[in-house]
């Protein structure tokens, strides 16, 4: 394994919901390899969309560490930006495509204008926008508001991207052209990706691992390898043997916890 | 636009009734004059600038206290809205002084400020700064944590948080305060100038009452009407303006 960017150690949260200590997980250990697709998939409530928010430092874990660049994660870390699934209120509704994505530039740098303007139409154009750099996030499709944050989040040239699953609020159609978009991106530019998903044709289909949680407290249920080949490709690639095979393996023990498990701590009848 | 005729239509049509039943002294003609007789009074009292006059000293009563209340009212709520200490710090007071009518407070700001330009703008202010306040610290409050999360993800300070992301996304909610600020305004300034002082539109209703010109008295009030609506108007226009990002016309 190449060099960890981030790693997990002795990762440990503990919820109080209703006066009773939850724990999403106890002592989770792991080390992401930079420039790896990550996908982290696992029955719905296991503490997927936890970890993830751990690891950019939006949550503080109860016990256990997050290490980023050789670095204890201590609060939102620069070099990480996290992507949400809710991209309708994460983006900045009162300004224009063109100045969300510049948000994300001036936190990064400060440019000159005629540079900065070149550099958002730049990531603008990665995602596909182009043409639409004077339009309100009202008149954009779901679809086109996530190309939105996804620009913004890129051009800040973070080392790590963290996304909530967000193709998850989208249609069907626009959900494959956004993994193929994404795929594309991650092969263009050096960014180590964490991906949140519930559905696992998604994990398979973009990730070089794809990491299976069990159900709270979470553990490493799977840590799998995905060694389909890159370029990806929405036609060939799903239906390629190995990814039936790969999407088969980790679909049933996912589905076979949700099956088996006990109802879902949220909805768990009074003890 | 296109839908206003209506409404339009049942003003002029009580107005015309208005007109006959006076007219034909089915409500007393002194204590209601006819609708035309007003109406000659107001063009009257616009020709010879009395009403203009009246109105001046009112308009900048209104803006001056409104103005305060904005500059105040929307650093504080901000304040209030998004650091907790001072939220539960000055709450209780707030939601204390808040219900009291700010006519109220006219006799003990007579007592301080006395009966002139001082007095009314305060008063003006404290009616105007409550609406201003709530609104604008609950537009605070009602800002979606993953806008605040966005923010934080990107690394930027509370400072620059508050002013590029929480105060655009509270914007709604703050101009709605401040129409309705501008409506009470109108309300607690022609009550000021009626209680006490010898200018500005308030006293020139009673004045012209007093000395028995019916129609010059309901001239001046038709002129309230008139100005209130035309605040409205110019703010709401000038809100569908601030606001032109959410897209959707704003409720008028």
């Amino acid at each position: 394994m190449g060099a960890p960017i981030i790693e997990l150690d002795n990762l440990a949260k503990v919820f109080a919901v209703n006066g009773r200590a939850l724990t999403v997980f106890d002592s989770l250990c792991y080390r992401v390899e930079k420039g790896s697709f990550l996908s982290i998939v696992g029955p719905s409530g296991c503490g997927k969309s936890t970890l993830l928010k751990l690891i950019s430092g939006l949550d503080a874990p109860t016990r256990g560490a997050v290490t980023f660049n050789a670095r204890t994660v201590r609060g939102p870390a620069k070099g990480m930006i996290y992507v949400f699934q809710q991209y309708t209120k994460s983006i900045f509704p009162w300004r224009t495509v063109m100045q969300n994505v510049e948000f994300g530039l001036n936190t990064a740098k400060r440019l000159p204008r005629r540079e900065a303007r070149d550099k958002c139409l730049e990531y603008i154009r990665l995602v596909g926008l182009d043409g639409y750099e004077h339009y309100h996030p009202y008149q954009l499709s779901g679809g086109m508001q996530q190309r939105v944050c996804i620009a913004r989040a890129l051009i800040c040239e973070p080392d790590v991207l963290l996304m909530d699953e967000p193709f998850s609020a989208v249609d069907a159609m626009t959900r494959a052209i956004l993994q193929e978009l994404i795929l594309k991106i991650w092969e263009t530019i050096p960014v180590t990706i964490l991906f949140v998903t519930h559905d696992v044709d998604e994990a398979v289909f973009l990730s070089s691992r794809v990491l299976s949680l069990s159900r709270a407290p979470a553990t490493i249920r799977e840590d799998l390898p995905i060694d389909l080949p890159y370029p990806r490709d929405q036609i060939r690639t799903r239906d390629d043997e190995r990814f039936t095979v790969l999407r088969q393996r980790l679909f049933s023990s996912i589905f076979l916890q949700e099956k088996s498990g006990a109802p879902a701590p949220a909805a768990a009848p009074p003890a | 636009m296109k839908k206003r005729w209506p409404g339009f239509v049942l003003f002029v049509s009580i107005l015309m009734a208005w007109e006959y039943a006076s007219a034909s002294n089915l409500i007393d003609q002194v204590s209601i004059p006819r609708v035309s007789a007003i109406l000659s009074s107001w063009i009257a009292g616009v020709e010879d600038g009395q009403l203009l006059a009246a109105l001046g000293p009112s308009l900048e009563r209104i803006f001056a206290g409104f103005g305060l209340a904005v500059v105040v009212a929307v650093p504080l709520g901000l304040l209030m809205g998004s650091i907790a200490i001072i939220y539960r710090l000055l709450e209780p007071l707030t939601e204390f002084v808040r219900p009291i009518p700010a006519a109220a407070y006219i006799p003990v700001a007579i007592l301080f400020l006395g009966i002139g330009n001082e007095m009314k703008i305060f008063v003006v202010f404290l009616a105007c700064l409550f609406p201003v306040l709530l609104n604008t610290y609950g537009g605070v409050r009602g800002v979606d944590a993953v806008l605040i999360d966005t923010g934080r993800t990107f690394g930027v300070s509370h400072v620059k948080a508050l002013c590029q992301i929480v105060f655009p996304a509270a914007l709604p909610s703050i101009l709605t305060g401040m129409r309705i600020s501008l409506g009470i305004a109108l309300i607690v300034v022609v009550v000021a100038e009626m209680i006490a002082g010898n200018s500005g539109i308030g006293y020139y209703i009673l004045d012209m009452q007093r000395s028995f010109r019916i129609p010059a008295m309901f001239a001046g009030i038709f002129t309230l009407g008139l100005l209130g609506f035309m605040i409205n108007f110019v703010f709401l226009k000038l809100e569908q303006h601030l606001l032109r990002w959410r897209g959707a016309s704003v409720e008028t």
